[in-house]
């Protein structure tokens, strides 16, 4: 008998021919948006996209030792003094990365890595680059490994030789790019000032290879620059731990016109009677001991090249961005909370100085990219929502019509002795199940399309706002190498793909029990009472 | 024979714009087993609504319907018409798009007897009322309005309730296929011991039934003719 009512509800599809064929219509449409919005939403996919292709950084601003202000005519520096504490910096390069690695190993890391290479830019004509390190004592041990050459760099080595000659340290990435070996030397010219003619020589002394989640920029071929030879803060630091008579010192700064470059020169303040009771340097060349580091051509980032250049650390998903996120902060926080204690007891005795030390999670950019993208979000949510529920209104109007049609078909089997009851399951069954074929239908173009949406979307946003970047800063900064995937989970796709179909079956039983009600009750009305 | 359904003290009136109209007005009946029973009346005399009433489609009524003395009510309307009463409409009431077999199917399905009727069973009580193998295998929409009307009294059969309620089953038919649902549903009451109500307006067709009762409009009651 089931085979046969089986038989009877198939030829009852039949038979309803074209109206057949507009319900499964109807239902696909509304299955697609449902399944697009779900899909759209359901899995952050858009963020999702972009929170693996952004990568979460931090700035960082140092000016505890060396720092330099230009005035208003971009001519003069304004100096900040600091006192002599030349192993705070490093204490608290060393407690950063310290506690990075710990951030590192957090689950919601899928790539880390983190540069330690202070770097120089040289005169951009320049088409050399030499990316080293001048000192190990800024590297944890577990991060970098020295496969050839001298281990260790003895202190005041960095500093430039008697002979002009800079020893270093070169990442071995450098060494296959330029075919260095050990024992090689360069020999830099500084172009800025010519009639010195003054040149600088590095030699190398150690080839390192940095951890895994270490990377080399020595790939990076916009930068013209030699690194570890002069590295400001680091060679600050260790001029002021060889001569403790220093009382303080500044890197002086002069705009060279016309070009980005700069110059420097580092000085050692021998006498604090030559700064003002605000810390201003009283600009008397006769109180200043210049070091023999001489000149060099700079850019204003060399005045702040930390040991740490860049953190980048990288999520699969939005949840796993927005977690690490709160832990990055939380790191900056803590990092920052320490410094400021280090920093705190120096400054304790020695009021009048300024001691800053700002690490702060850097999101300017992909932040603001993901407020637009939730908005556009928002937006195509509410226009796929306002046709489903169109469409749904439809479906409800279009089996209504139908259920109409068998008005008399609904009354007999009533007449026969069959429930209301009954009669609903039946008529929800025979909207249910093609519809439920419909709905698994509808997912495929939903997925589609939300897949197309989320890149389009995404992709857009991103230009849009490097476009921004262009126009607002002069550079592009942030880096986007497009979405390739549509970033959904399984396990988020399965949800939205139950989902899809438990809500459009819900709403199509609902539908038909709710026409079924009405078409019955007009029809016994209809039928009772002398056909009333 | 005995009685099977017993009307007892029926009213029933419902609201007609400002007033109040009284169909029935404590009326009382009995129907026995294997009779043929017309009911007749004017139109809009209540005679569809006394049907629904006694057929359990309708339980706006006051007073009592007992099916071999128990209330329907208590039976319960959708048990009551699933396996105690079969009706057969003016119209036929088939459903269009299934052939008289599928239709058959349909109602056993409903009933508690489900899985009980085969195939060649379902042929065997459409051969009985004339309609061959051929004809009970097409739509029921292609068959002739007497061949309908064959096909919903075997549907009726099918269930095998021992009442058959029939609301102007001759309405819609010729004379020649009209007479012959007489014969069939003398037949059913005669032979099968079926009771058999039917509502017509057709005097010649109460002529032919057992009982014939009038709905007299004026005092509200059944009034048996016959």
């Amino acid at each position: 008998m089931k085979k046969k009512m089986r038989k009877i509800l198939f030829d009852s599809w039949i038979a309803a021919g074209s109206r057949t064929w507009v319900y499964l219509l109807v239902v696909l449409a509304a299955g697609t948006l449902l399944s697009l919005t779900l899909f759209f939403s359901g899995g952050n996919s858009v963020e999702n996209t972009l929170a693996s292709s952004i990568n979460l950084s931090l700035a960082y601003s140092n000016n505890s030792f060396v720092s330099s202000h230009y005035d208003n005519q971009m001519q003069m520096p304004k100096l900040e003094l600091v006192k002599k504490r030349p192993d705070l910096n490093k204490e608290v390069y060393q407690m950063f990365v310290n506690n990075l690695d710990t951030l590192a190993s957090s689950p919601e890391v899928t790539y880390f890595n983190f540069n330690f290479e202070s770097w120089l830019q040289t005169d951009q004509s320049d088409s050399f680059q030499v990316f080293g390190i001048n000192d190990s004592r800024f590297f944890a041990k577990e991060n970098i490994r020295i496969i050839e050459g001298t281990g260790e760099i003895k202190e005041g080595e960095a500093v430039v030789s008697d002979q002009q000659v800079y020893n270093t340290l070169l990442a071995d990435g450098t060494l296959t790019q330029r075919k260095a070996v050990l024992g090689d030397t360069y020999t830099f010219v500084n172009t800025y000032d010519k009639e010195r003619g003054q040149l600088f020589t590095l030699k190398v002394v150690g080839i390192y290879q940095g951890a895994s989640s270490m990377q080399s920029d020595s790939e990076d071929d916009d930068f013209i620059g030699s690194n570890g030879i002069v590295t400001t803060n680091s060679m600050f630091t260790q001029l002021l731990a060889d001569h403790p008579e220093y009382y303080g010192g500044y890197i002086a700064q002069k705009l060279h016109m016309g070009t980005s470059n700069l110059t420097g020169e580092m000085m050692v303040i021998t006498d604090p009677e030559y700064f003002d009771a605000d810390g201003n340097f009283l600009n008397d060349k006769a109180a200043i001991d210049y070091h023999d580091i001489d000149e060099f051509e700079v850019t204003s980032a060399a005045h702040y090249s930390p040991m740490i250049n860049h953190i980048v650390l990288e999520t699969d998903t939005f949840e796993h961005y927005a977690s690490l996120k709160q832990k990055f902060d939380k790191f900056s926080l803590e990092t920052n909370r320490n410094a400021a204690k280090l920093f705190d007891e120096f400054t304790k005795d020695n009021p009048k100085y300024s001691l800053k030390f700002m690490l702060q999670t850097n999101e300017n950019y992909f932040g603001s990219i993901l407020d637009s993208i939730a908005r556009i979000k928002k937006f195509y949510l509410f226009i796929f929502l306002s046709i489903y529920i169109l469409l749904m209104l439809s479906l409800y109007s279009f089996i209504n019509y139908m259920q109409y049609d068998r008005s008399r078909e609904i009354f007999i089997k009533y007449s026969l002795g069959s429930s209301r009851k009954k009669i609903s399951r039946y008529y929800m069954k025979y909207y249910a199940l093609p519809g439920l074929a419909a709905s698994i239908i509808a997912c495929i173009p939903g997925y589609l399309l939300s897949w197309m949406l989320s890149s389009s979307t995404a992709a857009a946003s991103v230009q849009r706002q490097n476009e921004f970047i262009r126009v607002e800063e002069g550079t592009q900064t942030v880096q986007y190498t497009g979405v390739s995937l549509f970033d959904l989970s399984w396990q988020r796709m399965l949800l939205a793909f139950a989902a899809v179909l438990l809500i459009m079956e819900l709403v199509i039983m609902a539908c038909a029990w709710i026409s079924t009600m009405r078409v019955l009750r007009g029809s016994l009305s209809n039928h009772a009472r002398g056909g009333r | 024979m005995s009685e099977i359904l017993k009307i007892k003290d029926l009213s029933y009136s419902y609201k007609d714009g400002d007033h109040e109209r009284v169909i029935f007005d404590h009326t009382s009946l009995a129907f026995e087993e294997g009779k043929f029973y017309a009911i007749t009346g004017e139109s809009g005399s209540g005679k569809t609504t006394f049907l629904y009433a006694i057929g359990g489609l309708d339980n706006q009524y006051q007073g009592e319907i007992l099916y071999k003395d128990q209330e329907i009510k208590k039976i319960g309307l959708d048990e009551y018409r699933r396996n105690k009463v079969s009706m057969v409409y003016q119209n036929f009431n088939l459903i269009p798009y299934l052939s008289a077999l599928q239709n058959i199917y349909v109602a056993v399905d409903i009933t508690d007897n489900v899985g009980r009727i085969t195939k060649k069973e379902a042929l065997a009580i459409l051969a009985e009322l004339n309609i061959d193998p051929v004809k009970a295998a097409r739509r029921s929409s292609s068959l002739s309005g007497g061949e309908q009307q064959r096909a919903a009294i075997a549907r009726a059969l099918a269930v095998d309730s021992p009442i058959i309620i029939a609301d102007e089953p001759t309405g819609n038919l010729d004379t020649e296929a009209g007479e012959q649902a007489v014969e069939v549903f003398q037949k059913l009451a005669h032979e099968k011991n079926k009771c058999i109500i039917i509502v017509t307006h057709n005097l010649q067709i109460a002529e032919k039934t057992d009982v014939q009762y009038q709905i007299n409009q004026q005092t509200h009651q059944l009034e048996c003719m016959k």
